[in-house]
């Protein structure tokens, strides 16, 4: 067997005598002696090394490894047996966020009966024959200022689904302030079991970006659904953090501890940059200070700042894994307020992406969203990085120059996988 | 020591088909 070419070596923070062993393949971690390693990396036999085989990091073969990871997303693509779409009921939201990747397309847009009415049937007929699961993230501008759709198009994917022997489950996508225990009650018979809500830093920074549409703090209010909803679903909690802003999101930590909130209450906890809309042609707004592009500089520091905050304060953070980008993934889209279907719910409203509307179906849109974009770069297909990259996120890229070419995550990769590993071996700051 | 110790067997594709999608509410993006 041969040592996986998908591999990096880390120094043990600990243990001089022995190295860490990382698989960008798989993201199996492995302890080992560097006379062990030596011996892999010569192609010889080791004595327990039978677990390596497992974990992606001995292969048979370097040929047919490296065709397997070009072949990653097709594999995801047949494996998957859940059709997962974004809603999006409406543009009508009771904050007025800074950042906003919606800005002034908001308001009083909203889907109308007739669309609410053929969805279902329009997503069961999406199904390819593995299907068995169907899920819908509902999404605004604030999706519970929609129940009422919410439920004609949850009940009828209920009816449908049973018919069809598929399960259904939806996920609201909301900021938070509306999330009620009588109203989580009253959605939870037509299948919500998750909810996603943001808490961009403590109250002073969380206020400043996310404020109400008149200009009142929202951060209590959240914080206390949060609580009072807790246990009753799945509640994720998300961040978005500038350069300024990051620095004092352990005070959020802080927050929620003091409101009695932990790991054991709240499903996922984690924070992501603001994307910064750049581009002349895109809606302006006059915020400033978010991300452009996964390159700069300020990030990795943030990145690995935001991950030990997490682990010190008993938070579980999300690891390095293979996340593929929904534009290369075939049984995830999103459907618009109008009916008109986008590949990713951050760039609705664009006219170029529209791919088709549930009326007529769906269009080839593999040039206009440029699927599996790596393909075309040498560099991509033979970077160690590919499957934790999947060339970079569309959006931010779109924002930045209206292509859906790669936006590369190697710089940042190398600036902090490092001390992402070390941090999962280490775990808390003593 | 043992000689090779793992310490995460980390994820097959399977459960990458299953997991889910990237975006997040307000600001998506696939930086973790």
């Amino acid at each position: 067997m041969l040592l996986s070419r998908y591999h990096k070596t880390f120094s043990h923070p600990e243990d001089p005598s022995a190295l860490l062993l990382f698989s960008t393949r798989t993201t199996a971690l492995v302890v080992l002696d560097h006379a062990t390693y030596a011996a892999l990396e010569r192609g010889e036999t080791v004595e327990g090394s039978e677990g390596l085989v497992e974990c992606g990091l001995l292969v048979s073969d370097h040929g047919r490894e490296r065709e397997e990871v070009l072949h990653y997303l097709d594999e995801v693509n047949r494996l998957s047996d859940r059709l997962s779409v974004a809603v999006v009921l409406g543009m009508r939201c009771n904050f007025a966020c800074t950042y906003c990747y919606e800005g002034d397309s908001k308001g009083a847009f909203d889907m109308d009966p007739a669309t609410a009415q053929r969805l279902p049937d329009f997503l069961l007929d999406q199904c390819s024959p593995g299907c068995k699961r169907i899920g819908i993230d509902f999404y605004g501008g604030e999706p519970l200022l929609y129940r009422e759709q919410i439920k004609t198009i949850a009940g009828g994917m209920q009816e449908l689904c049973s018919k069809a022997g598929l399960t259904f489950d939806f996920a609201l996508v909301s900021n938070g302030s509306l999330l009620r225990p009588e109203l989580v009650d009253e959605l939870l018979p037509f299948g919500l079991v998750t909810a996603k809500i943001t808490l961009d830093g403590p109250a002073a920074t969380h206020d400043r970006f996310r404020p109400f549409t008149n200009g009142g703090p929202s951060f209590a209010t959240v914080l206390k659904n949060i609580r009072d909803c807790a246990g009753r679903l799945t509640i994720n909690v998300g961040g978005n953090y500038t350069k300024e802003s990051y620095p004092r999101f352990p005070e959020l930590l802080d927050e929620l501890k003091g409101a009695g909130l932990g790991p054991e209450h709240i499903g996922r906890l984690g924070f992501t940059p603001v994307i910064q809309p750049e581009h002349e042609q895109l809606a302006p707004l006059s915020f400033h200070g978010g991300c452009q592009s996964v390159s700069e500089p300020w990030l990795p520091e943030a990145a690995i700042f935001l991950r030990q905050q997490l682990l010190n304060y008993g938070w579980d953070p999300e690891g390095v894994t293979p996340t593929p980008c929904m534009v290369d993934r075939n049984n995830t889209f999103t459907i618009h307020y109008d009916g008109n279907i986008y590949q990713c719910p951050a760039l609705i409203g664009q006219e170029e992406l529209v791919c088709g509307d549930i009326h007529k179906g769906m269009e080839d849109y593999s040039k206009q969203y440029q699927v599996k974009n790596w393909q075309g770069h040498k560099a991509c297909c033979d970077c160690l990085y590919l499957l934790l990259c999947f060339g970079g996120c569309r959006f931010m890229k779109y924002r930045k120059d209206l292509t859906m070419d790669i936006d590369c995550k190697k710089d940042f990769l190398d600036a902090t996988l490092e001390s992402f590993i070390l941090q999962d071996i280490v775990g808390a700051e003593k | 020591m043992k000689k090779i110790v793992i310490v995460k067997k980390g994820v097959t594709v399977k459960e990458v088909a299953k997991s889910e999608n990237c975006c997040t509410e307000g600001s998506p993006g696939k930086i973790r």
